[in-house]
């Protein structure tokens, strides 16, 4: 058969080529399958397989009663696969009307070539339950997290705000970003080509640690109503700007802390970039005769007068061969030293620092805690200017004692008010008071004591003093019905960059404690700029009976006076 | 070999292949099973995520409501003023007893 037709050495040859053709095959499926399986596994499980991060939760913030004042929450983002819309121009004409958009802006989006794009970041939720609606192929929604405040303006400078990536830009969201933003997870799995999980396929998860969140110290109520007295007098006096700190003096808490301008931390993408400076904390500026107050406490504390010292007042003193005059330069006559409150006589402040010395007026404002930041936890904190006494001419001993050729933020004077009033110990002032951590721990923050700056019997006489004066001197404006108050008024000059002061035009304060004789909070009012200049402390006054009668009733205070 | 052993031999056979037929077709009904179930629990878990996020913007809601700003300011629209004074009462020793 097979010999007659074929000769046996070609079937040989066919058998080995055949032989050699299989060693061959199976060399190199062996190469594969053996040597080379890792990489094909590796390959095929890329394809199924998908490694996602498991965003951390950003913590929210409350106020000390618990209300909300920050959080986190999932919106829909509008997104497009251009390639999978079935025609670009009617869906860009549906869209457009829901997204605030025109047709021709989200139709050049389509065409621009990308292969995924989005429309709108975090819409709200009645504009994605429409597009949701129209359900247009390769138009989609994807939940992304927005940080929201539901108190709206309320406190945004002290909160601050995050960027669209949920850094924290400012504030409190700033100085404890890394507390709030907590720790990213990973989800290792396999899906199937619909981005569904296989059930009996890999599952790798390592959790998200969830931030912090953290309880202020703020009250949302009285931070309402010093907002809204700071809105009024701001825009009654069409003022730059201005800003009310109410603080605990017991503790150095920080109860309210208002600024204007202000912004909507909702909506930072059309706030001006000014407004998110907090004028309590990163502003400074010269706070002149609300320092008369610091500068009597210095010298009674030394000794260097005695509250019946007196003094006649000319009008004027004359200090390094300068000049130096009072307010609209009235003469008083004799005065002693609460007196010199009471008219706030720019010649008696000097008297009574030439009475402590230079030396001892720079110690004290150091003691006091000016020229340096309180170190209070919110971010970007100024320190203010005191240069040290070295550099001072004779003049500026004079000058200092009534607040000028110095300057503060409003937080450094609340705290050093805070001072008197709590019989004479310096608080470090600060915002967070607990910090929640997701593992259940609570991180308390105490109130802590920096230095002692006067003898409780001083801080009692100064109270005494500024008492009067708003009894019978010039803040007679900040009386109240039923409280008394101790304060001190302060009306002071601008300093322009070429060094000399801005004419006619003036920044207006009022300090105060209430009430007087057992203070429970230091408020401090500032008006930027007010339209009616020199006769702004009474628009600052004004803001503070306006809030302080809301604060004692609020807070339960009993009367100390009968009407 | 004997005819009865032939046919023993042959039901043992037949058995065998049809448990094991059998074992494979349960095998393939619980794996797709669990598939269908991991389905499922997909869905629920989308379901659940999407309850929470609404759950969420309501809570946003409410405490956006309960702001003292806007309460004060829907209190002035309804005509309300603040009280002019604060009453208040010294308890005596048979109140305070109580």
């Amino acid at each position: 058969m097979f010999p007659d037709t074929l000769p046996s050495t070609r079937i040989k040859f066919l058998f080995a080529g055949f032989f050699v053709l299989s060693i061959v095959l199976s060399a190199r499926l062996a190469y594969w399958q053996v040597l080379r399986r890792g990489d094909l596994l590796s390959q095929a499980r890329a394809q199924v397989v998908q490694a996602e991060t498991l965003a951390a939760r950003r913590g929210a913030i409350y106020d000390q009663n618990g209300r909300l004042l920050a959080t986190t929450v999932q919106l829909q983002s509008v997104y497009a696969i251009p390639q999978q819309i079935p025609d670009h121009a009617t869906a860009a004409a549906a869209l457009a009307p829901l997204l605030g958009d025109t047709a021709e802006r989200i139709r050049s989006r389509f065409d621009s070539g990308a292969e995924w794009v989005f429309l709108k970041r975090r819409v709200p939720e009645a504009v994605s339950a429409k597009v949701k609606a129209l359900a247009i192929p390769g138009i989609g929604l994807e939940p992304e997290p927005k940080r929201m405040y539901p108190a709206d303006l309320a406190a945004a400078s002290a909160l601050g705000f995050v960027n669209d990536d949920g850094v924290g830009q400012s504030g409190v969201e700033a100085s404890y970003d890394e507390a709030l933003r907590g720790i990213p997870g990973e989800l290792v799995v396999e899906r199937d080509p619909a981005q569904r999980a296989l059930a009996v396929g890999l599952r790798q998860t390592t959790p998200a640690v969830d931030g912090a969140d953290l309880v202020l110290t703020l009250d949302l109520a009285m931070q309402s109503a010093a907002e809204r007295e700071l809105a009024r007098v701001v825009k009654s006096e069409k003022a730059a700007g201005g800003t009310i700190v109410i603080l605990d003096p017991d503790t150095g808490a920080i109860r309210a802390l208002a600024s204007m301008p202000g912004f909507d931390p909702n909506d930072v993408a059309h706030a001006d970039p000014e407004s998110f400076r907090d004028r309590a904390v990163s502003w400074t500026y010269e706070p002149g005769s609300t320092m008369k107050a610091i500068t009597i406490a210095a010298a009674l504390n030394e000794h260097a007068v005695e509250p019946s010292t007196t003094y006649d007042d000319k009008g004027y003193a004359v200090i390094g061969g300068r000049i130096l005059n009072n307010a609209q330069g009235r003469s008083y006559g004799r005065l002693d030293i609460s007196g010199i409150l009471e008219k706030s006589a720019n010649a008696g402040a000097v008297f009574v620092a030439q009475r402590l010395g230079a030396e001892k007026l720079s110690r004290y404002l150091h003691d006091f805690g000016f020229g340096q930041a309180t170190g209070v936890d919110i971010a970007a904190e100024a320190g203010g200017t005191v240069r040290p006494v070295a550099e001072w001419y004779p003049v500026d001993l004079g000058t200092a004692a009534f607040g000028q050729g110095l300057t503060v933020t409003p937080l450094q004077l609340a705290a050093a008010y805070a001072a008197i009033a709590n019989g004479g110990t310096l608080y470090k002032p600060y915002l967070v008071q607990e910090v929640h951590a997701r593992d259940g721990s609570v991180r308390r923050t105490e109130p802590q004591p920096v230095r002692r700056v006067l003898t409780p019997e001083t801080a009692a006489i100064v109270r005494e003093m500024l008492t009067s004066v708003v009894d019978r001197g010039i803040a007679q404006n900040a009386r109240l019905n039923s409280y008394s108050v101790a304060g001190k008024t302060g009306t002071a000059q601008i300093a322009s960059a070429d060094g000399s002061y801005v004419s006619n035009e003036y920044i207006s304060s009022f300090a105060s404690m209430l009430p007087a004789r057992d203070p429970r909070f230091v408020v401090l009012v500032v008006i930027e700029r007010p339209q009616s200049r020199l006769l702004g402390t009474l628009s600052a006054m004004s803001a503070f009976t306006g809030l302080a009668g809301d604060l004692m009733r609020y807070a339960r205070v009993e009367p100390d006076r009968v009407r | 070999m004997s005819f009865d052993a032939s046919a023993r031999l042959f039901v043992l056979s037949a058995g065998v292949l049809a448990t094991a037929f059998l074992m494979a077709l349960l095998y393939l009904r619980f794996a797709t099973s669990i598939a269908a179930s991991g389905y499922d629990l997909h869905d629920l878990e989308a379901r659940r995520d999407e309850l929470v996020r609404q759950n969420e913007l309501l809570q946003l809601q409410i405490d956006r409501l309960e702001a003292p700003s806007r309460i004060e300011s829907e209190a002035q629209r309804l005509g309300l003023v603040k009280a002019s004074r604060t009453l208040f009462l010294t308890a005596g020793p048979s109140v305070t007893l109580r």
